[in-house]
């Protein structure tokens, strides 16, 4: 209780260096596991520690430091997948012409199967994994990480339907398969 | 009654890991992968792709942030 109130009479610049010191581990791992990017996952930790600072004035103490500044990063991290969602679409619908008419494989894009076990070991494979995921137009890589969240947040509330939601998985589920294929099975045979 | 199409079957694959299928739809999709070699693989590698991803977007931070608090401090406490 004295230790309570004592924060709450803490200048703004020494509560702020005394939250970055004890929640920046925290904040940027919860970051981190929402969008997968350390440089964006930085930037947010910090656009969220700035608008703490800004508005100290208004935090009253009612809940813990750590859970009002996770609430600021949740919502900055929503605020980032909004603006993602909200830019045009870059991609050309034509790249998922996988069929022909009658529904079947056209010839060249017939799956190669891969070698199917210990993938996650081969640090050769994450790489291109990796690679693949960071070459993906944004919404799509967008989407694969939402999907994690989605306990979290309503899709919906991006302004984007669940119809389109999910057309955009299909969509990076399926140039990230093509992408393995031609950067990891084809070079290795 | 269960023939469907190499698109379709793509397209149950897809929606299995997004929504999910219907009973008649699992046995569309495992009556047609069952009989189809190419989407089998495709759904072995969706299938791999997803948990790949779920294990690869779960990971996490790795670096030390000690260079981040005094980056961060030193931005906003001017």
């Amino acid at each position: 209780m004295a230790e309570a109130q004592n924060r709450q009479h803490l200048s703004p610049e020494s509560a702020l260096t005394d939250w970055v010191n004890n929640y920046s581990d925290v904040l940027y791992a919860y970051a981190m596991k929402r969008l997968s990017d350390e440089g964006l996952a930085k930037d947010l930790v910090q656009e969220t520690f700035m608008a703490a600072f800004q508005s100290y004035e208004r935090f009253e103490h009612r809940s813990k430091p750590k859970t009002w500044l996770t609430s600021i990063l949740k919502n900055k991290i929503m605020d980032h997948f909004r603006q993602v969602y909200r830019r045009k679409e870059t991609s050309i619908e034509g790249d998922f012409q996988m069929f022909n008419e009658d529904g079947s494989w056209k010839t060249e894009n017939i799956p190669t199967p891969w070698e199917e076990t210990h993938l996650l070991d081969n640090p050769e494979f994450i790489d291109v994994f990796d690679s693949c995921v960071d070459a993906l137009p944004e919404r799509w890589a967008s989407s694969i990480r939402i999907k994690y969240l989605e306990s979290e947040m309503n899709i919906e509330d991006l302004g984007v339907s669940k119809a389109n939601y999910w057309k955009m998985l299909e969509r990076a589920r399926t140039q990230l398969r093509k992408c393995i294929e031609v950067n990891w099975v084809q070079p290795n045979k | 009654m269960f023939s469907i199409s190499c698109k379709r079957a793509s397209e149950l694959v897809h929606k299995k890991h997004n929504e999910g299928l219907t009973t008649t739809e699992k046995w569309r999709s495992k009556v047609h992968s069952s009989m189809c070699s190419a989407c089998k693989t495709f759904e072995k590698q969706t299938d791999q792709i997803e948990m790949i991803i779920k294990s690869r977007m779960q990971k996490q931070a790795s670096t030390t942030v000690e260079d981040f608090k005094t980056d961060t401090l030193s931005k906003i406490i001017k």
